[in-house]
């Protein structure tokens, strides 16, 4: 039986390759008069908290367009992707979206990693695409539009605030990739800029959990505040390490990248802890109150960082660029976005950038307390400075690449 | 077929199949298609090095995914150096089979093997992994190339045509190249197996020590196949790094595991089992992650859909029972045969003739078709073999039922059958559900169909759905059980320390089986929704008809409780009812069974017990009497006679002390005396034994001393 | 002075997770040579089990060191009736059920509690040494560890179980002939083994928290440490812990995290390239 078993498994899966675009062929031959989009999140694996905010907001704002009348007449058809944490799987997404579904724009990637992974093949077939997830920035290509938030904008605006709150040394602890380093880079700038110091900088892989001996190395330094750029489910060991010492009591500390882990952790471990974004829960106005109150209850979402809610501008952006152009064309639709193109919305007002096709974002200064973010402050309209000092797409717009951002300190 | 041909038919298959789907994938499929399978094929050269290794040498090398990665990142990193990528992709497959030489040089002249050998390989990936992802920083630049630590290297260069650095190959072209050299790769392969290396390299899998008195140095030969192992991963990587991205993940832990979970489906010890294991791994991955558009799908995670396909894998071998030769399949089987080639021919014709678009979807409709009749035939047999694997009588599962819970083993295998039946059937309907989706039932439409059988069919107020029903069954079922126990415990361990005699305690675990019963269809029909108020209406109803037409049957229903509660009679005594004596050995609901003296059992409707008379000779465990009467002559004398009867009588250990036996003149007539002795039997049963022991008891003694009776 | 102190208590953390990581890998391999490689997720299950009970309103204490190995050993109880019953001796397809197994619990505890869980934070607040201060519960884990490493030894030595354990594990059909009931001594030995990884669990989710796919973190160490220790169980794990924890932390104090994880891991293939058999296969063989 075994050996017949094998038999049937080599026909059926000569017949499954083959097929794999069987029911999807037939499928697509129905209306034609919708809009298709893509969304590709991991909504399952390890960066799934993050993927299943981003859904629900780009479902929201779907939801909420197409009600209004969709868009040029049409309805939007969102199509959604999980790539499993997978980073393979992003491309093959990509590719489908792109060459099979022929969706208009493709909204999608986490990390730095997968946005790698797809930008290329999204520009070679002609797919637009937005990358809403802060990031270490210096993407330059024509063909992406990135509206989340980047250190020179969360981070120029975040060490000065804590050096005057707290003292000038400062002990960095980062996440080791590119977004670590390129942070702990601004972090080192803007604090020798304002007269203090950056002590030491340690840098941590994705799935380190044991901080013990750094933590007795921060002891040791003793430093006026830690600046955390750790990311991840693992680093949150870290918190509940250093509450464990009872550290958090002795020595305070801010984040560019403490944001979920605020649901996580419990007030002992949290409560005043300060952090910089261009979105926080805590935005006291109608719209934000009532967005927060969609996600939170139709969704079921706990808790929206910044990525969940750029997803939604980022969606409302290219809605309303579709409709200043008259048409779904991607060229058209770029021109319309780099003419000015704005959005006001929960987290304030977002502005496209034209050189870098980075935004103009409201950055958001907020304390962490009782598992939520209080704003403390707000500064309006902050200029993508770093990617706007290596990329210029007006002067040469088929640039596609992404320069490692070198931070003069 | 001569059996010998089997294998030379085998690899011309797969030849044909391969250069077909070579040569008309580019042309028929979509580009997303094309790309997809450029990825499954380079992963196809990943699981066909591992089913080299393992599958045929014996090696469990946890870490092949450590050659993956060294494969993909040389050729990242060699090509953004050197420009032109024909050097690069040389040394991609160079570079980790010297690293796998090293390895093995490492391990096999330690002697490691088995378990040792892959907890090292796996140990050796995680490094690479760890320190992989830590190279982000400027100082972890080789050349011009950027290690890039977590986010890994970006804009790899594509591979160019050997010698000329600008023309990069077009996706259908690393296509081409991809599945060529896995169909170049597996054929090698297979020429290396054939040779005497390759019987060698089994023969070491096999037995290795009895390899190496046969004088093979099993050291370099193990050695060599990891080798080629590691070059085919490198160059799996180099593939891989062409369709995808380089980054550390392609170290990681869970590729590892992938890869070893494509050769188990695909099998040890076969080549093409574990590519085609892969290719339906792959597909069956990226299936899932389009699933979750499907509102509804979301909860399928892919590691549980991955783990139970191998668990059930895993008991793939314990289902070794006899397979039903499936004869009776034969002419449907025949007759679905038949409509595929012709729909083949349509298919070919019409390609001929220029109706591209029909032959497309009569083509397209027939391998979907084949499709999911073999998936459907290969889940409904896997679910046949885990259930009858699992609620097997003969297996352990079904044994322990049986000890346990009493229940016969025929049940069990029905109980298998029977859920079994019910899965395929469900099985079937995916299938015909699936077999509709292409001809525009929409798969929603079909399932919101099915979504609201599932709710049930209401009948009044009465909800009939499978969760209802299921939740009445699994209630009677659990209150059964629980019943059964209950009555078990009674019987065995409660009513034993009572002071109840046994006919008591099997009238109260008899009465407590009867109102258990009540109760546990009273719960399962409440579950319906039947509350107790409604079978007082039909219990009413009924009442009347029993009234009637069940009188007797009711009337000896009851006499058999009233038996039970007042206990005239009990099991265990001995009784005589009109002319049946006997003892009784059951009370049923209708009836009672007296066995009789010569072996058959006359069957009394209780409800004669009840009301006529009934002589009952153990009732209140009344001892018996042994009653003896001896004639002796006149001349005898009483007292001598009166204290032998006595002595004997003492001197027999069935009969009692209290009362004591007594011994009487009857009678005496013209030339006798006539002794009557009696003493007590603990139960009338032994009475006559005791007598007859008795008789010749005193009979002997009498005449030891001469006095004869008369 | 106090850097050496704490360095000192850093290695005995260190020294005392790896202990704690492995002891149910080591009892499990130690007693019927099968690979568990479902132990990661014994270890996430037993932290999602202390978590739970925590939020149900559970004392903290009870939740880590009563209910989480209480829930783990069930579970480990049912799986060896059902898995692993089935596949004593055949090494490799242990391997594999088990991974399978661990694939469908990380599916199925990502299902049922998504994921993202809300921790413990830990108890016992912290402790001044010198300049330095260290969380009290860093220093509880050494002693649980210590606590441990002796009752089983305890047990082992001195109680007629452990006979009956050790004897199994020896030889299993000589114990059969004299009367213990092997099957039943594996029933209960993996019960324990996946009962002691519970409570490792538990008492580790303070510290990093739960995700369910946490144990994948854990597994290569632990099994590193468990084959590095060889044959038998308490000396095996103790003197493994204590040589890969002592070079991980130093490593890691001396330069940086990564570092010292690579120095494990090289260690570790050192070791096992010297001593096949793990240490205790050439050292301490008469050991427990």
């Amino acid at each position: 039986m075994t050996l017949n078993r094998r038999k049937l498994l080599k026909a059926t899966a000569l017949g499954t390759v083959a097929t794999v675009s069987s029911p999807f062929v037939i499928r697509d031959l129905r209306a034609q008069d919708v809009i298709k989009i893509a969304g590709i999140h991991d909504t399952s694996g390890g960066l799934d908290i993050y993927g299943k905010q981003m859904v629900a907001t780009l479902d929201l704002a779907v939801n909420e367009i197409n009600a209004a009348g969709g868009v040029l007449g049409r309805k939007i058809q969102l199509i959604n992707y999980d790539p499993q944490s997978n980073i393979q799987l992003y491309t093959q997404y990509a590719t489908e979206a792109a060459t099979k579904e022929k969706v208009a724009v493709v909204h999608g990637g986490i990390t730095s990693a997968s946005r790698e992974a797809i930008r290329p093949l999204l520009k070679r077939f002609n797919t637009l695409y937005f990358y809403n997830t802060l990031y270490e920035g210096g993407v330059c290509d024509r063909n992406i539009f990135c509206t989340g938030s980047t250190p020179a904008q969360t981070v120029e605006k975040l060490v000065p605030y804590v050096q005057k709150k707290w003292g000038k040394k400062i002990y960095t602890i980062a996440a080791d990739y590119n977004y670590g380093h390129i942070t702990a880079k601004w972090v080192k700038k803007y604090a020798q800029d304002n007269g203090g110091e950056v002590v030491q900088t340690d840098f941590f892989p994705l799935d380190v959990t044991d901080f013990g001996p750094t933590i007795k190395k921060i002891q040791a330094a003793k430093p006026d505040l830690v600046m955390s750029a750790l990311v991840g489910a693992a680093h949150i060991s870290f918190y509940r390490q250093w509450a464990a010492a009872g550290m958090n009591k002795q020595i305070p500390l801010a984040s560019t990248t403490f944001g979920n882990e605020v649901v996580i952790t419990s007030p002992e471990e949290h409560n005043g802890y300060i952090v910089a974004f261009g979105y926080l829960e805590g935005i006291d106005t109608p719209a934000n109150k009532k967005f927060v109150e969609t996600i939170h209850g139709k969704y079921g979402i706990p808790h929206m960082t910044e990525l969940a809610t750029m997803t939604y501008h980022g969606m409302y952006l290219w809605a309303d660029a579709v409709k200043k152009a008259g048409s779904a064309d991607r060229m058209k639709v770029i021109q319309a976005l780099e003419g000015g193109a704005a959005f006001d919305g929960p987290a304030g007002k977002t502005t496209i950038d034209p050189q870098t096709h980075h935004t103009v974002l409201d950055v958001y200064i907020g304390e962490a307390k009782d598992k939520k973010f209080m704003v403390l402050e707000k500064f309006s309209q902050q200029q993508p400075a770093d990617t706007q000092a290596v990329c210029d797409l007006k002067k040469k717009p088929n640039e596609n690449k992404q320069y490692v951002i070198d931070v003069k300190t | 077929m001569k059996p010998s041909m089997l294998p030379v038919v085998g690899n011309l298959a797969v030849l044909a199949a391969g250069l077909a789907v070579l040569f008309g994938l580019p042309a028929l499929g979509e580009t997303y298609l094309v790309i997809n399978s450029t990825i499954f094929a380079a992963f196809a050269i990943l699981a066909l090095s591992l089913a080299l290794v393992w599958g045929y040498a014996g090696i469990l090398c946890f870490g092949q995914a450590a050659f993956f990665g060294l494969g993909g990142y040389t050729y990242a990193v060699a090509a953004i150096n050197m420009g032109d990528t024909t050097i690069p992709a040389v040394l991609a497959v160079l570079l980790p089979a010297l690293f796998a030489a090293l390895l093995g040089y490492f391990m096999f002249w330690g002697r490691i093997s088995d378990v040792y050998l892959g907890v090292i390989t796996l140990t050796v990936s995680l490094i690479f992994f760890r320190f992989i992802n830590q190279t982000a920083g400027e100082q972890w630049n080789i050349g011009d190339a950027p290690l890039g630590g977590f986010n890994g290297i970006p804009a790899t260069p594509i591979l160019n045509w050997p010698g000329r650095p600008d023309e990069q190959l077009a996706p259908e072209d690393i296509f081409s190249l991809t599945v060529g050299l896995l169909l170049i790769a597996y054929f090698c392969c297979k020429a290396l197996l054939a040779t005497s290396f390759g019987r060698v390299i089994v023969a070491i899998r096999e037995n290795e020590t009895r390899a190496e008195l046969l004088g093979y140095d099993t050291r370099v030969y193990k050695l060599a196949v990891f080798v080629i192992g590691g070059g085919l991963a490198g160059l799996s990587g180099l593939l891989f790094a062409n369709s995808v991205f380089v980054s550390p993940t392609m170290f990681s832990l869970p590729v590892s595991g992938q890869i070893i979970i494509w050769v188990i489906i695909g099998g040890l010890g076969t080549l093409i089992g574990p590519v085609i294991g892969c290719i339906l791994m792959q597909f069956l991955t990226n299936y899932l992650g389009t699933l979750s558009q499907v509102k509804g799908f979301g909860w399928v995670d892919p590691n549980l859909v991955l783990g139970v396909l191998l668990r059930i894998q895993r008991l793939q071998p314990l289902a070794d029972a006899g397979d039903a030769p499936p004869v009776h399949f034969r002419p449907w089987m025949n007759v679905a045969v038949s409509l595929g080639w012709i729909g083949n021919a349509v298919a070919f014709l019409g390609l001929v003739a220029g109706y591209v678009a029909l032959s497309a979807f009569v083509g397209m409709q027939v391998i979907w078709a084949v499709m999911v009749a073999a998936t459907a035939w290969l889940a409904m047999r896997f679910v046949d073999d885990l259930v009858c694997t699992v609620l097997a009588s003969r297996g352990a599962a079904g044994r322990r039922i049986n000890t346990r819970f009493g229940i016969e083993p025929r049940l069990v295998d029905r109980a298998a059958v029977l859920l079994s039946v019910a899965l395929r059937a469900v099985v079937a309907l995916a299938a015909l559900i699936a077999l509709a989706m292409p001809w525009g039932a929409g798969g929603t439409d079909l399932v919101d169909r099915s979504m609201q059988l599932l709710r049930g069919i209401t009948i009044g107020e009465l909800v009939l759905s499978p969760r209802n029903i299921v939740r009445a069954l699994l209630v009677f079922a659990g209150a059964s059980l629980l019943l059964h126990l209950f009555r078990r415990w009674l019987e065995r361990r409660l009513l034993p320390t009572t002071r109840m005699d046994e006919g008591m305690r099997a009238s109260v675990a008899t009465l407590v089986g009867y109102a258990g019963m009540v109760l546990a269809i009273a719960m399962a029909l409440a579950a319906i929704g039947v509350g107790l108020e409604r079978i007082a209406w039909i219990a009413s109803a009924l009442s009347v008809g029993i009234g009637f037409g069940l009188q007797a049957i009711v009337q000896n229903f009851i006499s058999g409780l009233i038996l039970l509660a007042e206990r005239p009679v009990k099991v265990g005594d001995w009784v005589v009812v009109g002319d049946a004596e006997g003892d009784i050995r059951r009370i049923n609901v209708r009836a009672t069974e007296i066995q009789t003296g010569d072996r058959t059992t006359v069957l009394v409707p209780n409800s004669e017990l009840i009301t006529k008379a009934v002589r009952n000779r153990t009732y209140a465990n009344a001892e018996g009497l042994v009653k003896i009467q001896l004639p002796m002559p006149l001349s005898t004398d009483p007292d001598r006679v009166r204290d032998l009867l006595l002595e004997v009588f003492r001197e027999h250990p069935a009969i009692l002390e209290t009362p004591a036996p007594s011994v009487a003149i009857d009678n005496i007539t013209n030339d006798r005396i006539v002794f009557s002795a009696s003493g007590y039997v603990p139960s009338p049963r032994q009475a006559s034994a005791t007598r007859s022991a008795l008789l010749f008891e005193i009979l002997r003694r009498l005449r030891a001393q001469e006095m004869p009776p008369g | 002075m106090d850097y050496l102190v704490i360095l000192l208590l850093q290695i005995g953390s260190a020294v005392a997770s790896l202990v704690l990581l492995s002891i149910g890998l080591a009892v499990i391999f130690g007693m019927m040579r099968v690979i568990n490689l479902a132990h990661g997720e014994f270890l996430m299950l037993g932290g999602y089990a202390a978590i739970t009970a925590y939020n149900g309103g559970v004392n903290l204490w009870l939740a880590m060191l009563v209910v989480a190995p209480v829930t783990v050993g069930l579970f480990g109880a049912i799986v060896e009736r059902l898995v692993i019953r089935h596949l004593y001796g055949r090494l490799i397809d242990t391997m594999l059920a088990t991974w399978g197994l661990s694939l469908a619990m990380i599916g199925f505890v990502t299902v049922v509690f998504g994921n993202t869980v809300s921790g413990i934070s830990a108890p016992l607040g912290s402790l001044q040494i010198g300049a330095y201060r260290t969380g009290v519960y860093e220093i509880f884990l050494i002693a649980v560890a210590a606590i441990l490493m002796l009752a089983g030894f305890l047990v082992l030595r001195y109680t007629r179980l452990g006979l009956i354990a050790r004897g199994t594990m020896q030889n299993a059909a000589m114990a059969a002939a004299l009367g213990t009931n092997p099957s039943a001594v594996y029933a209960v030995t993996f019960a324990v083994g996946a009962a002691l990884t519970g409570l490792a669990g538990g008492l580790l989710a303070p510290l990093s928290g739960v995700v369910p796919t946490i144990g994948a973190a854990y597994i290569a160490k632990a099994f590193i440490t468990v084959i590095g220790g060889g044959a038998a169980i308490l000396s095996g794990t103790a003197i493994a812990s204590g040589l890969l924890g002592t070079i991980n932390t130093v490593t890691t104090f001396a330069f940086t995290p990564v570092l010292g994880e690579v120095a494990l891991l090289a260690a570790a293939v050192i070791l096992l390239r010297l001593l096949p058999q793990g240490i205790t296969g050439r050292f301490f063989r008469r050991a427990l």
